[in-house]
C-alpha cells in the first residue's frame, strides 16, 4: 500500500504542479472568465455583459482618467448574458470583488442592453430562480485567488487548455477580453452577425423583461454610490440589432433615462436613432481591439464632461 | 456521478482510503461500506429509482434462496419465470412502454382504424438494461445450479449494485463477481496500479478521443443535407471511434475502479477494430452482452447444433434481441437484422469459428490479407452503424445515399487533432493487443512508462473535452 500511495501521489503532484503552471501561466488563454477570480479585489469596475466585457479596456481608462479623482485602476467584472444578467446574484457577486472596505471614490460603468433584463419564460424570479445561478461568477466564493482551485474544481467545463497554443482569445489581468481569431472575409463577418442574429432571435423567444432584474438594477446603482461615481452605458451596435433589442424591450431606453433621473447618474446612449454604428465590431455586436480603443476614449470623454 | 467528472474524481479517492481502512476489519464491513457507496453513487443520479434496484435485488435474492428449496423441477421453473418475469416486466415499463403503445397506434392507423397515443412520461432509470442482465444471470445460474444461491442479502444487493459497473456494465455473471464478495479483499499493489492504468487509458479514450470525435460527428448527422459527400463518410467513420471511445473507455475506467478495490471484472472490448469479420468483431466488442446472449438465449435456442434454418433463425434472433436491447427505436432493430445478414454468409461458408486468435499473433505486423479483411471489417460495419446513429431509418438511408452521390470533397471543421488521437489510440492499442488494455505497459522500462502516462495525461489536459455523459447510459 505504501509503495503504491508513494507513487500514485508522486503522479499527482507532478499533474498538480503541470496544471498549476498552465494557470498562472496561460490562465488568461484557456478560460474565458478564469482570469477574473485570480486578481485582487477591484476599486473600479465595468460591469456588464459580453458586449463591455469586449468592448470597454480598462488599460484606456486608466491611461484617460489618470488625472481624474477616481480609485484607479479599474477592473472589468463583465461576462456574457449567459453569467451576468442584472439581479441579485450578479450583484452579490460585484460586491464581493469589490473592496469595500477602502473604496469611496471609485468607478462603476455599468453597460446595459436589453438582454440583462430578460429572464427565462419558465423561471419565475420571485421564488429566487435564475438561469445563470450555477454558473460563475455565482458559484464562487473565492474570487481573488492565484491560482484559483475552486474555479478549476467548479468549472472545468469552461476550460480548453489546448487553446493555450492557438491564443485566439485573451483574457488580460484587468478582466478585458481580447478576441484575436476575427473575420478575414465580408463573408465570414456576414455569417457570424447572422449567427449572432440568430441568439438574440432565440433569446426574444425565450425571455421576458423581469421587473425584479429591473429592482435590482436599482439597488446596485443604489449601493455602488455608496462607493464612488455611477454611469450608465449603452454601447454600439449596428442598427439593425438595435431594432432586434427594441422589439424585445420597447422601453428600455426609458427605463434607463427613469434610473438615471431617479439616481442622478449619467446614461450615455450610443444607439440613439437615427444609430450609425461608427465602431468596429466583427459581428454587428462585439466591438474589436480598435473598435474597443475607440469606444472606450470616447467614453472616457464622456465620464469626464459629465463630472465636470 | 459520471465517471468523466470532479465530483467523481473526488469521490473515488476518498471511497478508496476508507475502503482500505476499513478492510482491517471484516468482509462484512467490506460489503456493507461497497454498498453504501455504490447506493450513494447511484442515488446521485436519482435517488427514487435506488428503490428500484433494491427492489429487484431484494425480489431475486428470494427467489434465487428459494429454488433449491423448492419441491419439483416444475416449481423451480416457476420461480425462475418470476425473476424473469419481474425484471423483463420492469425494463420493459421503463423502457419500451411508449414504444410498444406508439407502434401498435401506428399499426392501427395504417390499417384505417382510428386510435389514439396514450403514453406515460416515463423516465429511464439509468443502468437499468445492465442491472437486470446481471440480476436475471443470477436467478438463471442459481436454477441450472452452476452456483450457489447467496446466503447473505448484503453480498447480493453488494453485487447488484457495484458502482464501478452498475451504469454501463461490464454485464457481471453472478458465477464471476459474486463469489469476490464472498471473499476478503486484500490490497494488492499490481492490481491497483494496473487498475490506475487501465482507468487513465479509459479517460484518455473517451474524453479525449470520444469527445473530440463527437463535434464532427454531431454535426454530419444532425445536418446530412448540408455536409458534403467526404464529410458524411468522415463522420461515420469518426462515429466508429465515438462509440468505441465512449463505450470502451467506460469499461476501462469501471474495470480499473474496481481493480482499485480488489476486484477483477471480465474484459469487456478486446480490441475489435482489429478484427478480421464480422463474428470475431461481436467476440470482441461488449463482450459481456455478447456472452450473455449467447449463454442465456442463443444456446437455449440451440444455438448451432441445430438444422441449418434453425440456426439462421436464432442467429437473427440474438441480433435483433441485441439491437432491441439498445433502445426503443427500430433503428437498432435494423441496425441489428443488418449484423445478422452480415454473420449469416460466415456461417454458411463455415467460416465464422475461423479467426478466434487476435491478429498478427506472432508477428509484428498483420498480412496483407488480414489487414484487407481488418479494413473490409471495419468499413462495413461502420456503414451499419449509420443505422445505430441516425434518428430514423429514412434519416439513416438519406445519409448513406448522400455518401454515395460524391457530392464535395470538402471536409470543413475537421480537426485534425481527432485524426491524431485516433491514430495514437490505435497505436497503443494494436502495440498492447494481446494484452488486457491498451495501456498494458507494466513490463516496459520505467523511463518509458512514465513517459507514457504524463503524455497521455497532458492528451486528456490539452485535447480533453467535457462532455455530460456518456452514450451507453441511454441503453
Amino acid at each position: 500500500m505504501k509503495k503504491y500511495l508513494i507513487k500514485t501521489s508522486i503522479f499527482l503532484l507532478v499533474c498538480f504542479a503541470v496544471v498549476s503552471f498552465v494557470l498562472l501561466k496561460y490562465g488568461g488563454y484557456v478560460d474565458y472568465f478564469y482570469v477574473k477570480f485570480t486578481t485582487p479585489k477591484a476599486q473600479s469596475m465595468v460591469i456588464g455583459d459580453s458586449r463591455s466585457m469586449q468592448g470597454i479596456q480598462p488599460g484606456v481608462m486608466n491611461e484617460m482618467l489618470a488625472n481624474e479623482d477616481y480609485a484607479l485602476p479599474v477592473f472589468n467584472y463583465s461576462f456574457t448574458i449567459a453569467q451576468a444578467s442584472m439581479g441579485p446574484l450578479y450583484n452579490k457577486s460585484i460586491f464581493k470583488k469589490l473592496d469595500t472596505s477602502t473604496t469611496n471614490n471609485g468607478l462603476f460603468v455599468i453597460s446595459v442592453t436589453p438582454w440583462m433584463f430578460g429572464s427565462d419564460k419558465n423561471n419565475d424570479n420571485s421564488k429566487g430562480e435564475f438561469r445563470e445561478e450555477n454558473s460563475p461568477p455565482h458559484n464562487m466564493h473565492f474570487v481573488d485567488m492565484n491560482p484559483n482551485y475552486e474555479y478549476l474544481l467548479k468549472n472545468l467545463q469552461y476550460f480548453h487548455f489546448r487553446t493555450m497554443f492557438r491564443q485566439s482569445a485573451e483574457m488580460h489581468e484587468d478582466g478585458w477580453l481580447e478576441e484575436k481569431n476575427l473575420p478575414d472575409s465580408e463573408a465570414v463577418f456576414k455569417a457570424w452577425k447572422a449567427g449572432q442574429a440568430k441568439i438574440f432571435d432565440n433569446m426574444t423567444e425565450e425571455y421576458v423583461v423581469s421587473d425584479i432584474r429591473l429592482q435590482s438594477f436599482h439597488e446596485l446603482i443604489n449601493k455602488l454610490q455608496e462607493h464612488g461615481e455611477v454611469v450608465l452605458v449603452r454601447m454600439p451596435i449596428d442598427p439593425d440589432f438595435i431594432e432586434k433589442e427594441h422589439a424585445f424591450y420597447p422601453d428600455f431606453d426609458t427605463d434607463m433615462e427613469t434610473a438615471a433621473r431617479k439616481f442622478s447618474v449619467p446614461y450615455f446612449n450610443f444607439n440613439k436613432q437615427p444609430a450609425v454604428n461608427t465602431f468596429k465590431t466583427y459581428d454587428g455586436h462585439h466591438l474589436d481591439k480598435t473598435g474597443g480603443q475607440d469606444f472606450t476614449k470616447i467614453l472616457c470623454d464622456s465620464i469626464v464632461a459629465s463630472s465636470k | 456521478m459520471i465517471f468523466n467528472s470532479v465530483i467523481f474524481l473526488i469521490f473515488l479517492p476518498a471511497a478508496f482510503g476508507l475502503y482500505w481502512l476499513i478492510s482491517k476489519k471484516s468482509l462484512k464491513a467490506q460489503n456493507i461500506y461497497l454498498l453504501a457507496i455504490s447506493y450513494f453513487f447511484y442515488g446521485c443520479w436519482d435517488w427514487r429509482f435506488l428503490f428500484l434496484i433494491a427492489f429487484s435485488s431484494l425480489v431475486d435474492y428470494q427467489i434465487g434462496k428459494s429454488i433449491p428449496k423448492a419441491k419439483s423441477k416444475k416449481q423451480k421453473k416457476v420461480l425462475v419465470g418470476l425473476s424473469l418475469f419481474m425484471n423483463l416486466g420492469l425494463l420493459g415499463f421503463f423502457k419500451y412502454f411508449n414504444f410498444f403503445i406508439e407502434s401498435f397506434v401506428d399499426l392501427f392507423n395504417a390499417f384505417g382504424l382510428k386510435a389514439d397515443y396514450v403514453t406515460l412520461h416515463i423516465i429511464l432509470p439509468v443502468g437499468i438494461s445492465f442491472y437486470t442482465f446481471q440480476t436475471l444471470s443470477y436467478t438463471i445460474d442459481v436454477y441450472r445450479e452452476k452456483i450457489e444461491p447467496s446466503r447473505s442479502w448484503i453480498q447480493f444487493f453488494a453485487y447488484v449494485s457495484f458502482f464501478p459497473q452498475l451504469v454501463a456494465g461490464p454485464i457481471e455473471r453472478a458465477t464471476n463477481l459474486l463469489p469476490q464478495f464472498q471473499k476478503k479483499r486484500s490490497f494488492s499493489y499490481d492490481k491497483a496500479a494496473d487498475g490506475m492504468r487501465q482507468m487513465l487509458w479509459g479517460f484518455f479514450k473517451k474524453v479525449v478521443v470520444a469527445d473530440n470525435c463527437a463535434v464532427f460527428v454531431d454535426a454530419a448527422f444532425d445536418n446530412p443535407a448540408a455536409s458534403s459527400s467526404a464529410e458524411l463518410f468522415v463522420g461515420m467513420l469518426f462515429f466508429a471511434f465515438q462509440l468505441y471511445g465512449d463505450f470502451a473507455g467506460y469499461s476501462d475506467i469501471a474495470i480499473g475502479s474496481a481493480r482499485l478495490f480488489g476486484f477483477d471484472l471480465k474484459q469487456n472490448f478486446a480490441y475489435p477494430y482489429f478484427a478480421r469479420d464480422i463474428a470475431e468483431f461481436y467476440r470482441r466488442w461488449h463482450m459481456s452482452l455478447t456472452n450473455w446472449f449467447k449463454d442465456y438465449l442463443y444456446f437455449p435456442l440451440g444455438g448451432s447444433r441445430v438444422g441449418l434454418n434453425k440456426n439462421i433463425r436464432n442467429v437473427f434472433i440474438i441480433y435483433l434481441v441485441s439491437g432491441f436491447w439498445h433502445g426503443a427505436n427500430w433503428t437498432f432493430i435494423f441496425w441489428g437484422f443488418l449484423n445478422a445478414l452480415y454473420y449469416v454468409p460466415l456461417m454458411l461458408f463455415k467460416r465464422n469459428r475461423k479467426n478466434l486468435e487476435i491478429v498478427a499473433a506472432n508477428s509484428y505486423l498483420p498480412s496483407l490479407r488480414e489487414g484487407y479483411a481488418i479494413l473490409e471489417t471495419f468499413i462495413v460495419t461502420c456503414f451499419i452503424r449509420v443505422f445505430f446513429r441516425a434518428n430514423t431509418i429514412e434519416d439513416a438511408f438519406l445519409y448513406i445515399k448522400r455518401i454515395f452521390m460524391f457530392e464535395g470533397n470538402s471536409l470543413n471543421n475537421l480537426d485534425k487533432v481527432s485524426i491524431f488521437v485516433i491514430m495514437f489510440m490505435l497505436g497503443m492499442e494494436w502495440f498492447n493487443r494481446k494484452k488486457k488494455h491498451g495501456l498494458s505497459i507494466e513490463n516496459q522500462p520505467t523511463v518509458f512508462r512514465w513517459g507514457t502516462y504524463f503524455l497521455v495525461f497532458g492528451f486528456i489536459l490539452f485535447f480533453g473535452k467535457a462532455s455530460d455523459a456518456f452514450i451507453y447510459f441511454q441503453f
